[in-house]
């Protein structure tokens, strides 16, 4: 009888899940349908199979699409490197080097990562603008180091702690200044978490729609300002617009299926820093 | 010269700190005085006048701003019920599948939707919403409702179209927080009551639900004060409208600051809801103790 019961409630619990997993999965439905539609298809036949797979759509999109990816691309890999390089190198000396005000120094830069962007977002336009870095990439990348930088010191600076100190006393034997043992004995020891770093940043920076939007004229523009006013316009073809957020999105999705296991270690331990 | 050796060491410090902190004080310390400092003035970039409280009280009288904040608790509320009733019941029904390939399957299926960037998502659901090409229309009328609603450009459907999309909201990080923490429950402790006879509802209820406190805690908090912040699928949707009928104050801020040129009422709205934030934070350090 129990097992009758217990066979029952995995059925309706398993036919449920998959309800929910259908609707979860919609966009991607119907992204890859409507991609390979055409806009008369689209208004007559709207439930129809398309009558052939339209691939000048992805032709077209890619035309449209093409730019903007690239200059995302460029803000993104800057951004990472920045990020990259002012995390390990401010993780290793909190770490590893004693000086005065450590602590306190330490706490006035991760307790920013308290800060919401929102706070910010009104007077950083005008720093930016005062700059005169609003229209170019310096404009988002150099805001996007200050922010992202920080997840980078608060992993590197743990993972160097746990590294043994001889590591570093036979390398200053060696002669190696300290710039020497950042840069050859530490660096390439954090190697995987500056991946992870890497990859967090890549996600947020590349799916950033309000801060280009707000710095970047529509000749510079980024992946997502072109997918909003593909949007706009592309109420007269939605095939079109569809095949443009489906190439656009293919760099975050390389990148997540690349570096899942990084990915979400980044993403929990930025929300959850146990 | 023992000393003098000793700040030479200490000086190396520094200077290798001096990139992180040039970066933090230009891009961060700076805006968050002048977001102080200007939430007192009337600015336009150029020239700021001391107002007071001017701003602050331009808030509460500006049915704008009150319409936003009314909309707020809308939107929190929906979001924290989001974040925390169906990324459980996800979790819970892929535990309750036998087989770790079907687990494994299922629970990479829910959290595909995160390969796409959020814009991605925010603009397919505007599409659902669309009036002639929309997928919610064409749904009803394949039911035999016809419908020609233009479900994001009517006052009382605009809001509730806004809360649905997602539907049904189980990808994301709250799921994947409540399947690792019920996959790190006690199995033997659970099969054990399972023998003494408890029911699938007493060991989720008496069990489960307890051990998951932690988790409930984290994912409310994290939630609500990412409400308070999230304004761009508004800004993407609606822009706020039909009028003011799914504003925030976010977007209210946004509007203020990058619509009309009002940068000091803008920081004063941006302001207050940092002290909101900084409130529910304290809240949570002082007495849930999440860790996050």
């Amino acid at each position: 009888m129990t097992t009758m019961t217990a066979t029952w409630v995995k059925w309706t619990g398993g036919a449920l899940l998959a309800i929910l997993l259908l609707l979860t999965l919609v966009p991607f439905i119907l992204l890859a349908f409507f991609s390979f539609k055409t806009q008369i298809e689209v208004l007559i036949e709207f439930w129809g199979m398309p009558e052939k797979l339209h691939f000048e759509n992805y032709t077209a999109a890619w035309d449209v699409v093409r730019n903007s990816i690239s200059h995302s691309l460029l803000v993104c890999f800057s951004t990472v490197l920045g990020a990259v390089l002012l995390g390990s190198l401010s993780g290793y000396v909190f770490a590893r080097h004693q000086f005065p005000l450590k602590g306190l120094l330490y706490i006035l830069l991760i307790g920013v990562m308290m800060i919401p962007s929102l706070l910010t977002i009104v007077p950083l336009y005008a720093i930016v603008s005062k700059i005169g870095i609003t229209g170019s990439y310096w404009g988002l990348i150099l805001p996007y180091i200050s922010g992202t930088q920080l997840l980078g010191i608060l992993l590197c600076r743990t993972l160097f702690e746990s590294l043994p100190e001889e590591l570093f006393e036979a390398a200053r034997m060696d002669g190696g200044n300290e710039f020497y043992l950042y840069s050859r004995v530490a660096l390439p020891l954090c190697i995987p978490v500056l991946v992870t770093v890497g990859i967090v940043t890549f996600l947020a920076v590349y799916s950033d729609y309000l801060w280009p939007f707000i710095v970047l004229d529509q000749e510079h523009q980024t992946f997502t300002m072109a997918a909003v006013s593909l949007n706009h316009s592309g109420r007269s073809d939605v095939g079109l617009s569809f095949v443009g957020y489906i190439i656009g999105s293919v760099p975050t999705i390389l990148v997540i299926i690349f570096g899942m296991k990084y990915y979400i270690e980044g993403m929990v331990s930025g929300a959850v820093k146990s | 010269m023992k000393s003098a050796a000793k700040w030479k060491r200490y000086g190396t410090s520094y200077l290798f700190l001096v990139p992180s902190f040039g970066f933090i004080a230009t891009f961060l310390y700076y805006p968050i005085l002048l977001a102080f400092a200007h939430s007192f003035t009337e600015w336009n970039l150029v020239k700021s006048t001391w107002v007071g409280l001017a701003n602050f009280k331009q808030m509460w009288s500006e049915p704008t701003f009150t319409k936003g904040a009314a909309n707020q608790l809308i939107y929190t509320l929906s979001d924290v019920v989001k974040a925390v009733v169906f990324p459980l019941l996800g979790a819970e029904l892929i535990y309750l599948l036998g087989g770790q390939r079907l687990k494994y399957m299922f629970r990479t299926g829910f959290i595909l939707p995160m390969l796409l960037p959020g814009i991605v998502t925010i603009l397919l659901w505007q599409n659902i919403y669309d009036p002639t090409n929309g997928l919610l229309n064409q749904l009803l009328h394949l039911l035999g409702l016809n419908s020609t609603r233009a479900w994001l450009g009517e006052d009382k459907t605009a809001i509730w179209s806004i809360v649905m999309m997602g539907l049904p909201f189980i990808s994301g990080l709250p799921f994947l927080i409540f399947y690792a923490a019920i996959g790190n429950m006690n199995q033997e402790q659970l099969e054990s009551a399972r023998i003494d006879g408890a029911n699938g509802w007493n060991v989720f209820s008496r069990m489960h639900l307890p051990f998951l406190i932690p988790q409930f805690k984290v994912v409310i908090i994290l939630t609500i004060i990412s409400s308070l912040q999230d304004f761009v699928k508004i800004l993407v949707m609606t822009g706020g409208g039909p009028g003011v009928a799914t504003t925030n104050p976010a977007m209210v801020m946004y509007n203020a600051a990058f619509g009309s040129s009002q940068y000091g009422y803008g920081s004063a709205i941006g302001v207050s809801l940092f002290l909101v934030i900084l409130v529910i934070t304290l809240f949570n350090m002082k007495f849930l103790k999440t860790d996050y």
